[in-house]
């Protein structure tokens, strides 16, 4: 390798006034550089962060789930009996049809949507009161099977509007 | 190497002092090397200018992983090559044409003064080769990287320039 000083001479070397212009020069000519928002510093650290954040939350979602069918399974036969019932319920009166009380054959319709509207009334009535005396965990087993003998009577009910509104409308 | 890192790491966070500091640093080496290739300043200038913005502009593409010197020099390289492409069309500085040949380096090979003027009379990128490996210090892979070329071309295009030297010198000296 050679000596620098031997190669490049005084000459070679910029001026104080062209190191100046030169500057000048860039300094026109660049744009303020905005401050990245969000900058990456190490792609690799970043793609671990990401990964493990995904295996956190699975891992999370694996645990709640195994703690909520453990608990769920700790719980007494009648409350998920009751449970069921329930949950039966809500799901037949998510279909319940809406009757329209214009038509020539309203006045049956019409007859037929408060006698179950009534019925409805009593077993909700009942229902509420039988859970208002106790706690869900604690019934009797007369008062259980009154309960489930309400559930079952309901279930009906809401069964023969469906059937009316199929046939209906 | 440490000071670099975090000058390059301040300009990506828009610091501007941090781009002047590193202008300071490097615009002398750069300037002494483009002078080699012509005798007009303006152009040196310009050249040396342009180099600088683009590195500004492209700064969050420099890795860090060569100095930002070996970026920067790649970078005017390619402004000298861009115009003297557009300046004369067929006036070729490619080493592509290079013929690779298993030539011995030249041990023997003695600098004289002298020769720098004779080095002008060779193509761009022979005066290039022997400036950036023998003048400059970077290695053939360096070389190769900088100027898109294999490194065995700059091997060969190295052994040449210096065997030519010598011949001429030797001419000179009867």
């Amino acid at each position: 390798m050679i000596d620098k000083s031997k190669f490049y001479s005084d000459d070679d070397s910029p001026t104080k006034k062209q190191h100046k212009e030169i500057w000048n020069g860039i300094n026109r000519n660049i744009n303020p550089r905005k401050k990245a928002f969000f900058h990456i510093s190490d792609m690799r650290s970043f793609y671990y962060g990401i990964a493990a954040s995904f295996v956190f939350i699975f891992a999370s979602i694996g645990v709640f789930t195994t703690a909520k069918n453990l608990l769920y399974n700790m719980k007494p036969e009648e409350v998920k009996l009751d449970n069921a019932y329930q949950s039966a319920i809500r799901e037949f009166q998510k279909v319940i049809p809406s009757f329209e009380l214009t038509s020539q054959k309203s006045e049956n319709v019409k007859a037929f949507v408060n006698l179950k509207e009534e019925q409805l009334k009593y077993l909700d009535e009942n229902i509420s009161l039988i859970k208002s005396e106790t706690g869900t965990t604690d019934l009797s087993p007369l008062k259980q099977m009154h309960l489930r003998q309400l559930y079952a009577a309901k279930l009906k009910v809401l069964q023969e509007i469906i059937d009316k509104g199929e046939i209906d409308i | 190497m440490l000071e670099e890192i975090n000058l390059v790491k301040r300009i990506k966070n828009g610091d501007r002092n941090a781009f002047k500091e590193l202008y300071k640093n490097n615009v002398s080496p750069l300037f002494m090397f483009m002078k080699q290739f012509s005798i007009d300043n303006s152009k040196v200038e310009d050249w040396v200018q342009r180099a600088f913005i683009k590195a500004y502009e492209n700064i969050n593409q420099f890795d860090g992983i060569s100095l930002f010197k070996t970026w920067l020099f790649k970078i005017a390289i390619n402004e000298m090559k861009m115009d003297f492409r557009k300046a004369n069309a067929n006036k070729n500085i490619s080493v592509d044409e290079v013929e690779i040949a298993s030539e011995m380096e030249d041990s023997n090979f003695q600098w004289e003064l002298v020769m720098k003027d004779w080095l002008m009379e060779l193509s761009e990128a022979k005066r290039m080769v022997f400036i950036l490996y023998e003048i400059e210090g970077y290695s053939h892979a360096e070389i190769s990287e900088m100027l898109n070329i294999k490194e065995s071309a700059s091997r060969t295009i190295l052994t040449r320039t210096k065997v030519w030297l010598r011949n001429k010198w030797n001419e000179s000296e009867k």
